[in-house]
């Protein structure tokens, strides 16, 4: 029994450190939130809250402000970005597959069309 | 051909959602025609089926048609089927035919109600109901058929639901029936364990043996049968539904009910005939039941003062002969006196109904009086429907009638006691029409009908009256589908599904026949002498013999005995329940159970927190507790 | 480099799935060319036509095939089962549309609307057709993704759009679970195809299919919404419109159930005995924790919410018993249950559309009065859920009890009875509500009384004719379910 477990510990390793790590990282997301949400600082007396006596205050900070228009044309540029790359691969194989992958990728690309289409019509594009 | 029948049967059933849906996009009249048009389609499918088989050979005539499955439990089956046989055929001629009539009527009768929309498709439901209850091709579609027969029928009991009386009598009809319906059900639980079906041909096929002849099982059976149809068709002991339920409502629905779904107990026991067969005394004993309730209803009805009580009480005697006939295997007798009974059973009220619609709704026979002047044709058509009660030839009844006696009169002893109450009864079945009709039509016009008589061109609306034509002829020629003698038209058409005991032939007959004759013709003298203008003599009686007379108003004080024996001891059971179990123990246990759990689930909904973490560490937590387990099994 | 040969597509047996897909583009692309009036109108043309043509595909791929194969490589199966599972989502999809019509605001979105709804139904039409890990992923988050917009999709309200982060979030969790077992799965067993796996684990390591198997097990009771893995469904059902919460409560529990039966039994045969327990356990949850908190709800959503996490543990019960007796009566109840949910949700759309507001128990005072029609039709189908009859739920409860019995485990079914007796209260409560309770608060109408809801009164029409046909036509519908499951190989047989 226990030859068997440790045979398979030994194939297993690198999986397991990944396990733990899988674990660990939405764990500690969940902890944190916890951990660091703003009522439990609330909680605390207001002198622990304030600046030390010889610091400068902050004062209200500074919000940047950029208007929606940035992030929509980041979120679909990053979309399309990633989906232009799965050209590379078929790039790659394109004299192996032949026609077919031709065939394929011209439906691919029209998907993004439609999806340009849409997005260009719906007037996503337009910095406002 | 059976693609027919289920036409016949559903096409009620479709006028009746098309009015529920159509709401006020149709008028009553409309909805009156819609109801009335699909019962007579039914009808003249039914012809048309009854034609197909009448040009089959005589044991080719059963055929069972199978639309679905419906449920498969282990080895149980039941479908959606029905049977289509002589029996059946006959059943939905009658129910169709007599219903079709009674519908038109309405349409003349309810026109102008407040909810004359929801009365049609009550009344087109009913049909339905009916239909399916003798087409049903195996018992738990009869079962569904009688139930929906008992909804329905409640619903037109307290269709005006804003009168008192006619509520209770409704609910009083719904506990009755239950109680019928229950006993019926029992008995299908002992089939279905005993037999593993409810199909009828396999039931009836398999019962001699699975049963045993006069076994205990077969006995109870036949008892929780005779259970359901005694309720249903209102006999003695569970008849005292059916005046009420008359009484309360329109005249038309106490129509339908006379004319059709009272003889559904009389359909179901030659149904089962087979299983009846395997207990003889249950079936002797549904004999003795229908000659009681010839007797007590005979009886009765000579001291009623409505118009339509009278002729719900003489209803119960009619089926009481019917169950008489069928006590004694006489089939075919009964069921002819079935048809030519729900021929002029229905004449009768219809007439009345014309009585009670031109005197403005009254309905107490002691207002009325000489009303043979101003209604005379319905005079006439109220004669014919008496004459045929009192079973004087050659009116329907006679025919029928005299067929159950004289195969009463060939069945030994028991036979012969069965027949003596039936001569007496004949009898007071004379005594009772004729008093009715005398005091309705002869004498003084009253006081009462000479203000409130009111009439048009006619005696009332054209629609109200072809029905009544139509009955009338055939309360005078139905009865000749089957001469004592001559030909036998309905045993020998029933023969294949029910074989009926031998009708007495010569020189009994002959003596059966007079004897029921002159019974008939001494209660018409008695009530020429008593009735035929108001006078001394039937107080002369009421003075003389206080007592019965008192015993016969109070309906031979049943419902005051049901009372004391049912009612007050479980209410007061139940009032004392309340007040030392319920309310001290249960209530206090129960509200504390209820605030325990409104306690659990409070707090369970509390853990709905509407905060994301929470519900992700839910799922994480259900996921590892549930990963844990498995590692540590596996 | 291997030569390269491409797989021969069964474009009939993909039909259902690319009708409605080829639909949702037509209306996302077309109704951006049309003014906004009559965006609706189109969109719920072309996606009724696409549903009916999706449906009918499915209806004769059902009739056609006797047998399964696998399709496109062996991606996907092509079974009575998966087509059964189609024509029930094409179905609630078609009501939902109707449900939809007069949904008040966002003419201008209305082209996504039906899109997304179109594309949701072919993900979930893609899904029960899966047939190795791969394809499960795809299917599951396709049809997520566009489940996840449509709670979002009135942006004005912020109930929503709350609703619709939070499904998103827990949502991805959900998948990642899911994603994390096939992993597993695939790493101990080194293949992907449901067979393949079914075949290799006797010699893989059993450590680690266990794993995979519980974490696949709670990714699809998430998307069933069975309890412990249930919290995102009262907020999602509250948040989102009604008319999608009421697609989501039939055909997404269609979807996860369907797929749920075909991957415990094809894929894990050999662990049978762990995850009929693991099932029964959930489903002892589910249906304690679901009745008892809808005891206490006022909102009917919130109400019908908790009904749909108790009726998720009923459901999966019958695969729990592990045998194909279970497996039919899984099918059987869900024709019912899909009738009873679509038409239950639309009655509570239209009187939050007359009320502008939030639907309580005492808001629904009088409507029985005040709408016979659709009153009546949910007091039956508050019978429904119950399991009276005349809704085929009173059979399909009967068919899953038999059996669980049938599998030794009469308690479970005792648990399944209290369960319905609890339930009986708060599905009372509401025909209570709709015909006894009289109308305390004036409830004013918004903008006077709305105009007579066809599209709606039809789908609600629909839902009753099935729910009563469920129960009148129990034996052809039960051939029907013992066909779809004939396939899967139940220990049995």
């Amino acid at each position: 029994m226990q030859g068997v477990l440790l045979a398979a510990l030994d194939d297993w390793f690198p999986f397991l450190v990944y396990a733990l790590f899988a674990a660990a990282i939405p764990g500690s997301m969940l902890l944190f939130s916890f951990a660091l949400s703003t009522r439990r600082k609330e909680r605390a007396p207001r002198a622990q809250r304030m600046p030390f006596e010889s610091g400068v205050s902050t004062g209200p900070p500074k919000l940047q402000r950029f208007t929606v228009s940035f992030y929509l044309t980041a979120m679909l540029f990053i979309v399309f970005d990633i989906e232009i790359v799965f050209l590379y691969p078929v790039a790659v194989v394109l004299d192996v597959v032949g026609p077919f992958a031709l065939a394929e990728f011209g439906f691919f690309i029209a998907i993004l069309a439609i999806a340009y289409v849409y997005v260009w019509k719906r007037g996503a594009l337009e910095w406002r | 051909m059976t693609a027919l029948a289920w036409t016949a049967l559903f096409s009620p059933a479709a006028a009746a959602a098309a009015i529920a849906l159509l709401g006020n996009r149709i008028d009553g009249r409309g909805a009156g025609l819609l109801a009335a048009g699909a019962t007579g389609f039914s009808f003249l499918c039914s012809v048309v089926v009854f034609f197909d088989l009448l040009g089959r050979q005589p044991e080719d005539r059963s055929e069972v048609s199978t639309l679905w499955t419906w449920l498969t439990a282990g080895d149980l089956r039941f479908g959606a089927e029905i049977l289509v046989d002589p029996l059946s055929v006959f059943m939905m001629l009658v129910v169709s035919g007599v219903g079709f009539l009674i519908l038109a009527y309405a349409i003349g009768y309810m026109a102008g109600d407040e909810e004359e929309r929801r009365y049609h498709a009550y009344k087109a439901f009913f049909v339905f109901s009916m239909l399916l209850l003798v087409e049903a091709g195996n018992f738990l579609l009869l079962l569904a058929g009688w139930g929906l027969v008992g909804l329905s029928s409640y619903l037109l009991i307290n269709f005006w639901h804003r009168r008192r009386e006619a509520v209770d009598a409704g609910k009083k009809a719904f506990i009755m029936n239950a109680f019928g319906d229950a006993t019926f059900v029992l008995a299908l639980f002992i089939l279905a364990q005993q037999i593993g079906s409810l199909d009828f041909d396999t039931v009836f096929a398999e019962a001699p043996e699975a049963l045993g002849e006069g076994s205990t099982l077969s006995v109870l059976v036949a008892l929780g049968l005779l259970g359901g149809a005694v309720a249903k068709s209102a006999q003695v002991p569970l008849h005292t539904w059916l005046p009420d339920a008359m009484e309360g409502p329109t005249p038309v629905s106490a129509l339908i009910h006379a004319a059709t779904m009272v003889t559904a107990g009389v359909y179901l026991i030659v149904r089962s005939s087979p299983l009846f067969e395997l207990a003889v005394d249950v079936q002797d004993l549904a004999g003795i039941l229908g000659a009681v309730t010839l007797l007590v209803a005979g009886l009765v009805a000579l001291v009623q003062t409505d118009i339509k009580r009278v002729i719900a009480y003489s209803t119960m005697s009619q089926i009481g002969y019917m169950f008489v006939g069928v006590g004694l295997g006489a089939y075919g007798a009964s069921l002819f006196h079935l048809m030519t009974h729900a021929f002029f059973k229905a004449l009768l009220f219809m007439a009345a109904g014309l009585v009670i619609h031109a005197l403005s709704g009254e309905q107490d026979i002691r207002r009325m009086g000489g009303l043979a002047r101003e209604l005379p044709w319905t005079y006439r058509a109220f004669l014919v429907g008496s004459l045929a009660l009192a079973a004087i030839p050659p009116f329907a009844g006679f025919f029928s009638k005299d067929a159950i006696l004289s195969s009463a009169a060939n069945s030994g002893s028991l036979g012969w006691i069965l027949w003596s109450v039936g001569i007496v009864g004949a009898f007071l079945t004379a005594l009772y029409a004729f008093r009715l009709l005398f005091v309705v039509f002869f004498g003084e016009v009253s006081a009462f009908a000479r203000e409130h008589l009111h009439r048009g061109r006619f005696e009332g609306p054209v629609v109200m009256l072809w029905p009544v034509a139509v009955l009338s002829v055939l309360s005078i020629v139905g009865g000749f589908l089957q001469v004592p003698g001559a030909w036998a038209g309905v045993d020998t058409w029933i023969d294949p599904v029910a074989e009926s005991v031998e009708e007495a032939s010569g020189a009994l007959a002959v003596f059966s026949i007079l004897a029921s004759l002159a019974a008939a013709l001494a209660g018409i003298a008695v009530a020429w002498a008593f009735y035929r203008r108001p006078g001394e003599r039937p107080a002369y009686i009421r003075r003389r013999f206080p007592g019965a007379v008192r015993t016969l108003e109070h309906k031979l004080y049943v419902d005051e005995a049901y009372n004391l024996a049912f009612y007050e001891p479980s209410s007061r059971l139940a009032t004392w329940l309340t007040r030392r179990i319920e309310e001290p123990l249960v209530l206090r246990s129960l509200g504390g159970l209820g605030i325990g759990v409104r306690d659990v689930s409070d707090r369970v909904a509390a853990a709905q927190t509407g905060r994301v973490r929470g519900y992700v560490l839910a799922l994480a937590v259900g996921l590892a507790v549930l990963a844990v387990v498995f590692l540590l099994v596996a | 480099m291997n030569e390269f040969t491409a797989p021969s597509i069964d474009w009939s047996a993909l039909s259902p799935v690319l009708v409605s897909l080829g639909g949702a583009v037509v209306v996302l692309l077309v109704s951006l060319f049309l003014p906004v009036r009559i965006r609706r109108g189109f969109g719920a043309v072309v996606a009724s036509v696409c549903f009916l043509a999706a449906g009918a595909a499915a209806i004769a791929l059902f009739a056609a095939d006797e047998t399964g194969r696998g399709i496109v490589a062996d991606a996907l199966r092509r079974d009575r089962l998966a087509e059964l599972a189609e024509i029930f989502v094409m179905g609630a999809g078609l009501l939902t549309v109707g449900v939809s019509f007069r949904e008040r605001g966002g003419g201008d979105r209305a082209g996504e609307y039906y899109a997304l709804l179109l594309t949701a139904a072919s993900g979930m039409a893609f899904f029960v057709s899966a047939s190795n890990l791969m394809t499960l992923f795809l299917g599951l988050e396709w049809f997520s993704i566009c489940l996840y917009v449509l709670t979002a999709i009135a942006v004005e309200r912020l109930s929503g759009l709350e609703a619709g982060l939070k499904y998103l979030i827990v949502g991805s969790f959900g998948s990642a679970v899911l994603l994390f077992g096939s992993a597993l799965v695939y790493g101990a067993t080194g293949a992907i195809g449901f067979e393949q796996i079914a075949a290799g684990t006797d010699d893989a390591e059993r450590l680690f299919v266990v794993a995979g198997l519980a974490m696949i097990l709670v990714g699809l009771a998430f998307k069933a919404s069975a309890a412990p893995f249930h919290m995102w469904t009262p907020d999602v059902y509250e948040g989102a419109p009604t008319p999608i919460t009421g697609f989501m409560s039939a055909a997404t529990k269609v979807a996860a159930l369907v797929v749920t039966l075909r991957v415990l039994v094809t894929v894990f045969p050999s662990e049978a005995e762990l995850w009929t327990v693991a099932l029964a356990v959930i489903v002892c949850i589910s249906l304690a924790w679901g009745n008892l908190a809808a005891l206490v709800q006022t909102n009917v959503k919130r109400m019908l919410a908790y009904s749909s996490i108790s009726h998720a543990g009923f459901l999966l019960m019958a695969i729990a018993a592990g045998n194909a007796l279970g497996g039919r009566a899984l099918l059987y109840y869900l024709i019912a249950y899909s009738a009873v949910s679509v038409g239950s949700f639309a009655v509570v759309a239209i009187r939050e559309r007359e009320l502008a507001g939030p639907v309580t128990l005492a808001s629904l005072a009088g409507f029985g009065w005040e709408r016979p029609f659709l009153g009546t039709s949910m007091a039956l189908f508050m019978f429904g859920f119950i399991g009276l009859p005349p809704a085929g739920i009173f059979l399909g409860k009967f068919y899953v009890f038999s059996a669980v019995i049938d599998r030794g485990w009469t308690w479970l079914a005792i648990v399944g009875v209290v369960a319905t007796v609890v339930s009986v209260y708060y599905y009372a409560g509401v025909i209570r509500a709709m015909f006894m309770q009289r109308r305390e608060l004036a409830v004013v109408a918004a903008g006077g009384s709305p105009p007579t809801d066809r599209a709606l009164v039809a789908a609600v029409a629909v839902a009753v004719v099935v729910t009563i046909g469920s129960f009148v036509a129990a034996d052809p519908l039960l051939e029907i379910a013992r066909d779809a499951v004939a396939l899967l190989p139940f220990p049995e047989g």
